[in-house]
């Protein structure tokens, strides 16, 4: 059901690198969830709206728009692989 | 002996000088050092940090200065929530070096009350799994039976909770994730409404579904922590505008007359095993007064089904953050900014993150989108409806937690046996409603069981009630693990 081609261009979008075996098994595990998965054709959903939010109904406020401490720069860079002046270095990005 | 003790008896043991906060501690992580060897549910452990506030709670007390509701209690984390500077890494290879810039709300909540915060523990990577097997550093195993997973995907809180290495863990909960452990190691694992405790600074799974839920070997600890975080945030934008409630009372409420609802459709498969279990644990309800009311939540047979469509479609875009640019692994092989994305994220997610990854990207490409994504949406909206219709007949629903207890890892050959296990969790996360897991017995080769009481959304106090209920007339939560119940 789900061609070798159809998972190279999943593993391309997820942009994941996988090795010939990794794909294979990637590709035969996918197939099973799927037929696993398909059993939702049987249920009829004519007519049903799709859940957006999952508690409709009840109240998720926005806060006001007011100023107040952020993540300071310096502890985000912490975390970074590789930064110069304050900002974080990449491979080039256009040619 | 105070592993053995309540987070509440800890409190009181605090505040009233008979038990110094420096002393508790050191128990605390002697304890673990010993014996945590085995089990593996730590990845990290706040050493100093854990000192260094017990030492500021023992002058609080001496200077007669106000304490929090926590304060003297040892308290564990799930690694997938952020303490600000220590290591949070989600059982990943990915996040192995990557240190909180923020703490999670529910982290300053818990300092906030003087919480004991004491270490982070083991989880199945990113949370996806029903084991423990699934971490990539090393698994944890049941403290009941060491050959055994603990369930997952918060199997170190589980077992540390199970292990009494501290009297509460906060896990989260995708779709069973706190329930199931908390079943398989004989404890408490509560699954809040949906919005009811914040989610800012818990690394995201699936957005719609995650909550963070305490773990704990008593339903008085649960309101204790419950009462500290249920509560509106305001960085989390899918937070509930619910005052906090008083759980501590909200589980005094007697229970006579309730109708509690059971699904038998979806216990048709049981083992005779867990099904003797579940109506033992059903008469327990009918002797305290409880009406017990068939139910059909028919639709729920689909759980699985719309979980694994769902929760890896937002997995697959949550997780697209980590590629290898601003924080987390960089793969030191890439030379184009291609190659960064895709060797960091190949050399950093596990195997069963990729399958999840690569399912959830299936099923919002286009050409399926509607099949599959949209088509799980809709469904949805019928389990939403058919559990409010059922909550019409009876005030909360019982059904069991997991369909098996603790198995061996790698037992089961069947691909989709972990998924599997989510047969009755998922319906909480798919409609939002609090479900707790509540300690039922034991199978003969000793190993703990659960169920689950469902209440309506919002009714949090509600399911504790039950909980707490069940707790008074039995007393298979108060069991021990034999070879952690000594004294060190």
């Amino acid at each position: 059901m789900i061609s070798q081609e159809e998972t190279d261009h999943l593993i391309k979008l997820c942009r994941l690198d996988c090795s010939e075996e990794e794909k294979t098994k990637f590709s035969q595990h996918l197939e099973k969830l799927l037929q696993y998965i398909d059993q939702l054709r049987e249920v009829d959903t004519t007519g049903v709206e799709p859940t957006l939010h999952v508690l409709d109904g009840m109240e998720t406020p926005l806060r006001e728009d007011i100023e107040g401490p952020t993540l300071p720069s310096a502890d985000f860079f912490r975390n970074a692989p590789a930064q110069t002046g304050g900002m974080i270095t990449v491979p080039t990005v256009l040619k | 002996m105070p592993h053995r003790l309540s987070a509440h008896a800890l409190h009181q043991l605090f505040l009233s000088g008979e038990l110094s906060a420096e002393t508790l501690v050191e128990t605390t992580l002697r304890r673990i050092q010993l014996l945590d060897g085995q089990l593996g549910a730590f990845l990290a452990l706040f050493e100093e940090r854990a000192r260094e506030k017990a030492r500021l709670l023992d002058k609080k007390r001496q200077k007669g200065e106000h304490l929090g509701k926590l304060a003297g209690v040892p308290i564990a984390l799930k690694d997938n929530i952020h303490v600000k500077d220590e290591l949070t890494t989600c059982a990943s290879q990915f996040l192995k070096n990557y240190r909180a810039p923020f703490d999670a709300t529910v982290s300053q909540l818990l300092e906030k009350e003087d919480a004991l915060l004491i270490g982070k523990t083991n989880l199945d990577e990113f949370a996806m799994g029903a084991s423990g097997a699934n971490s990539s550093y090393f698994p944890t195993k049941n403290p009941w039976n060491l050959s055994c997973v603990p369930g997952g995907s918060s199997s170190g809180s589980a077992a540390a909770v199970s292990a009494r290495f501290c009297p509460i863990a906060l896990g989260s909960d995708t779709g069973g994730s706190v329930r199931q452990p908390a079943a398989l190691t004989g404890i408490y694992g509560f699954k809040p409404t949906y919005g009811r405790v914040s989610r800012y600074g818990l690394v995201a799974y699936g957005s719609s579904l995650d909550q963070i839920g305490p773990m704990t070997h008593s339903v008085k600890d649960m309101a204790l922590v419950m009462e500290v975080i249920g509560r509106h945030c305001a960085k989390d934008a899918t937070s509930l505008a619910l005052p906090p409630k008083p759980y501590l009372q909200e589980m005094e409420r007697p229970l006579k007359g309730g109708r509690i609802g059971v699904p038998y459709d979806l216990l048709s498969d049981l083992s005779h095993e867990m099904r003797s279990h579940f109506d033992e644990a059903m008469k327990v309800y009918q002797s305290l007064g409880c009406q017990i009311v068939p139910v059909d939540l028919g639709f729920f047979r689909y759980a699985i089904a719309v979980y694994y469509i769902l929760a890896t479609a937002e997995a697959s875009t949550n997780l697209a953050r980590f590629d290898g640019i601003r924080y987390g692994l960089r793969s030191k092989r890439a030379k184009t900014l291609e190659e960064v994305y895709s060797f960091s994220r190949a050399e950093g997610f596990g195997a069963e993150v990729k399958k999840r990854i690569l399912l959830g990207t299936f099923v919002l490409s286009s050409g399926y989108q509607q099949a599959y994504y949209e088509k799980a949406q809709a469904v949805r909206t019928l389990l939403i409806r058919q559990l409010r219709e059922a909550f019409g007949l009876c005030d909360v629903i019982a059904m069991p937690t997991s369909p098996s207890p603790a198995f061996v890892p790698g037992s089961n050959p069947h691909p989709l046996a972990e998924y599997l296990e989510d047969l009755y969790t998922t319906g909480a996360n798919l409609t939002g409603v609090p479900a707790i897991s509540i300690p039922m017995g034991f199978t003969h080769d000793k190993k703990p069981v659960g169920f689950q009481i469902y209440g309506p959304a919002a009714q949090d106090g509600r399911v504790l009630a039950y909980a707490h209920a069940f707790e008074k007339s039995t007393a298979f939560s108060q069991a021990i693990p034999p070879g952690y119940e000594g004294d060190l």
